[in-house]
């Protein structure tokens, strides 16, 4: 192997790595994958919680691979912290096919102004906010081909900001509903506010040896059952092994990539699964490690042509990190209150919520009355996780851990009498100064190499556009009914939406990647996570990351075909 | 709210290295029988301190029915889990105590219900002593609704109790945790689907 020149490294397997690993191994290229993670089969995946949330098994214990979370102190300076002191990390799904094992598969395409934030709306003081280098029409296309070839279910409705489409409608009919859904539309539309069908990357019909979803209650956080779930693994890993072109390492973590001399990568080295160091040579080398473990390579990957990493002679490397700004709210329905028939169909299991508000894409700034970008309001139920539900309930409202006989009492009303709807809300973060990643100085991992430091200071704004549309989301369920109604709004960084940090662009200056997501100073090195990102939107990432994967990909066969 | 303290914070700074003699030495998780990770009179302690937080009441399931006790040891023989996590749990049960013999000049086990009811309810009050209970609590709820293949919640009690309904495929031997971790030690290239 050490001697073999494959066409084409990727490291990573996830939803930035897949749709290469497919594209590629069909189009007859030799196709190296290197995963840090285990090959989780889809026998493996039960719906256990203890597997799940309540040990580290889909994820590094934080012993082995802590990171470095650098957040303001209550005196406003920035204070760092190892995740094995405080449990708080930015890891998600570290296997094959990586956190699209994992995930809810709520998918959203960006908007046409997501590519022009800047230009739509200009700048704003502390907010580096730059316009993408390519538009929503190049990216359509590619959009549809992830409907198509991982699997989007689905239904298409007119609305203010429906995205321009090259197809009429989704390639899988929409999941079953909760009664919910219809409480929702009925409130929604009371207020005079649309709701939507969210789109799903879960199979509602066969698709090839891929079965359907078969509503199991245990969707997000646990991997699928059936195979329904659109997961980089099993929608694009498994086609491409069928050809033959592709060969993938499990328990591979990379840790160098090494140039040549001439500023073009020639190997990767990784430590197997002894913890033993490995070397592979490759024409092109892609690296979609999610955006924080992705910056944290190449500034790891330093020598003499690159000192302060790979691809970051111009200081841009991890800088501009994205999260998905935001917050969560919701409310209650009491079983009790119901009619018997009524509470038996809201406390149906397994079938999906998919209600999405999109009409908030745009408000208006109450300061200056003038356009302002908004974001997006996603509806779903409490997950069904028992011990996580019952964890949150160990403390009352004044902040007193609830024990004895009281506890008890608590835990039977809120699990047989209670069913929670919630709500997400998805806005810009917007890109600044205080939120990037470093290598840390002091904290190391199990193989002896710095860690990542994660700074994840977000802007004001980012609150306020939230804050806005908590109120209106609040609405809703006070349409509906729903009890203990709330909403929180904060700057904490969700752990499983990253992406940034290697923003593309057509300057070198400000941009790690040009517009073909290959680096500016390393032209055989491609990055397809989440990290060439310079504005995230206001939607989860995942749709977003698969199409520009699948565009990059035909960007490197045409390389290859040269 | 009282401030929730870090995961660490309690063990950094007190000592309490004393009680750690009285320790057994540890061993590797056996998924049968959990290694003897406490002394007769801490495990005592435990048993009388889960029975308060989560006490007898009319028809709701007892920490016996969830196996809850034997479900702690395993998790304090686990060698996956920090050793410092552990370490708190087996801290919390001798500065309980500690407590008892400086309030009461009692053992904890030596108090009645009423006198250990209010040494929790002291204890509480405490930001060491508010982690320790709500840790007991975090391993009482698994061995309440986690899968009895796990040689906890008994005959499905906690699941009956609160109504649930696992997703399927429930957990077997072969992917139950920590069998399952043997995945991270495959050395395997993967070449063809058939392989899988």
């Amino acid at each position: 192997m050490q001697n073999k020149i494959y066409d084409i490294c990727v490291v990573g397997s996830g939803a930035g790595a897949g749709p290469v690993i497919y594209e590629l191994s069909k189009a007859g290229y030799q196709v190296l994958v290197l995963e840090k993670g285990p090959w989780y089969r889809t026998k493996d995946f039960a719906k256990d919680e203890m597997v799940a949330t309540r040990r580290s098994v889909y994820t590094p214990n934080l012993k082995d691979e802590p990171q470095v979370i650098e957040d303001l102190n209550e005196e406003g300076k920035w204070e760092a912290k190892s995740t094995f002191e405080t449990g708080r990390d930015f890891w998600n799904g570290n296997c094959i096919g990586g956190s699209s094992n994992f995930m809810s598969g709520y998918f959203s395409r960006l908007k046409p102004v997501d590519f022009k934030l800047l230009s739509t709306y200009g700048p704003m003081e502390g907010a580096n906010i730059a316009d993408w280098p390519i538009s929503y029409d190049d990216l359509e296309p590619y959009y549809t081909k992830v409907e198509q070839i991982v699997g989007i279910s689905g239904k298409v409705v007119p609305h203010k900001f429906l995205e321009p489409r090259s197809t009429p409608d989704f390639p899988y009919p929409p999941l079953q509903e909760n009664i919910v859904s219809q409480w929702i539309d009925q409130a929604a539309d009371k207020l005079n506010i649309q709701t939507i069908p969210l789109p799903r990357a879960i199979l509602s019909q066969k698709k090839a040896d891929r079965n359907a979803c078969y509503y199991s209650n245990f969707c997000g956080s646990y991997g699928c059952a059936s195979d329904a779930k659109g997961s980089a693994r099993v929608a694009l890993i498994h086609d491409a092994l069928r050809t033959g072109n592709c060969t993938i390492i499990p328990n591979a973590k990379v840790f160098h990539l090494e140039t040549d001399g001439n500023y073009r990568l020639k190997q990767a080295w990784y430590y197997d699964v002894n913890g033993q160091e490995q070397v592979v040579k490759a024409k092109i080398f892609v690296v979609a490690a999610q955006a924080i473990e992705t910056s944290r390579l190449l500034l790891m990957s330093k020598n003499k042509e690159f000192p302060q990493g790979l691809a970051n002679n111009h200081g841009q490397v991890g800088k501009n990190l994205l999260f998905s700004a935001g917050g969560v709210g919701g409310g209650d329905f009491y079983y009790s209150q119901l009619s018997p028939d009524i509470a038996k169909e809201l406390a149906k299991p397994g079938v999906f919520v998919n209600r999405t508000i999109q009409e908030f894409y745009e408000l208006k700034n109450p300061d200056t009355g003038q356009p302002m970008k908004g974001g997006t309001v996603d509806f779903l139920f409490e997950h069904a996780n028992p011990v996580s539900k019952a964890i949150r309930e160990k403390w009352d409202d004044d902040g007193d851990l609830r024990t004895g006989i009281k506890l008890k009492k608590h835990l039977y009303r809120y699990f047989t009498n209670v069913r929670k709807l919630k709500f997400e809300i998805f806005v810009d973060w917007l890109p600044t100064d205080n939120c990037f990643v470093t290598l840390s100085e002091k904290v190391k991992d199990k193989w002896g190499d710095p860690v990542a430091k994660i700074r994840v200071g977000y802007h004001p704004h980012d609150l306020k556009v939230a804050e806005i549309i908590a109120e209106k989301s609040k609405q809703v369920l006070v349409e509906m009914g729903a009890h203990n109604i709330y909403a929180g709004i904060s700057g904490a960084p969700p752990n499983n939406l990253q992406a940034g940090g290697c923003r593309f662009g057509h300057n070198p200056d400000s941009s790690v990647l040009n517009a073909q997501c290959r680096a500016h100073e390393v032209p055989n090195l491609y990055i397809t996570d989440g990290s060439f990102m310079p504005t995230g939107g206001s939607v989860t990432y995942t749709w977003t990351i698969y199409a520009n994967s699948f565009r990059v990909a035909d960007i490197i066969k045409k390389e290859l075909n040269k | 709210m009282k401030t929730k303290p870090n995961r660490r914070t309690f063990l950094k700074g007190l000592g309490a290295t004393w009680l750690m003699a009285q320790m057994p030495v540890w061993q590797s998780c056996n998924e049968v029988s959990p290694a003897p990770v406490l002394n007769e009179q801490q495990l005592l302690i435990l048993k009388q301190s889960l029975h308060i937080l989560f006490p007898p009441y009319k028809q709701t399931p007892l920490i016996e029915d969830l196996n809850t006790v034997q479900h702690i040891l395993f998790y304090l023989s686990d060698p996956n889990i920090d050793p410092d996590e552990q370490k708190f749990v087996i801290d919390g049960i001798n500065w309980l105590n500690e407590t008892a013999q400086e309030n009461q000049q009692k053992n904890f086990t030596a108090l009645d219900k009423n006198s250990q009811q209010k040494i929790i309810s002291q204890i509480k009050q405490e930001n060491w002593g508010e982690a320790w209970l709500s840790k007991l609590l975090t391993l009482t709820f698994e061995s309440l609704l986690l899968d009895p293949l796990y040689h906890v919640n008994i005959d499905e009690t906690g699941w009956k109790w609160l109504h649930h309904h696992p997703g399927l495929p429930r957990p077997k031997h072969h992917n139950k945790y920590p069998l399952i971790l043997n995945r991270k030690k495959e050395n395997i290239i993967i070449t063809q689907l058939d392989q899988l």
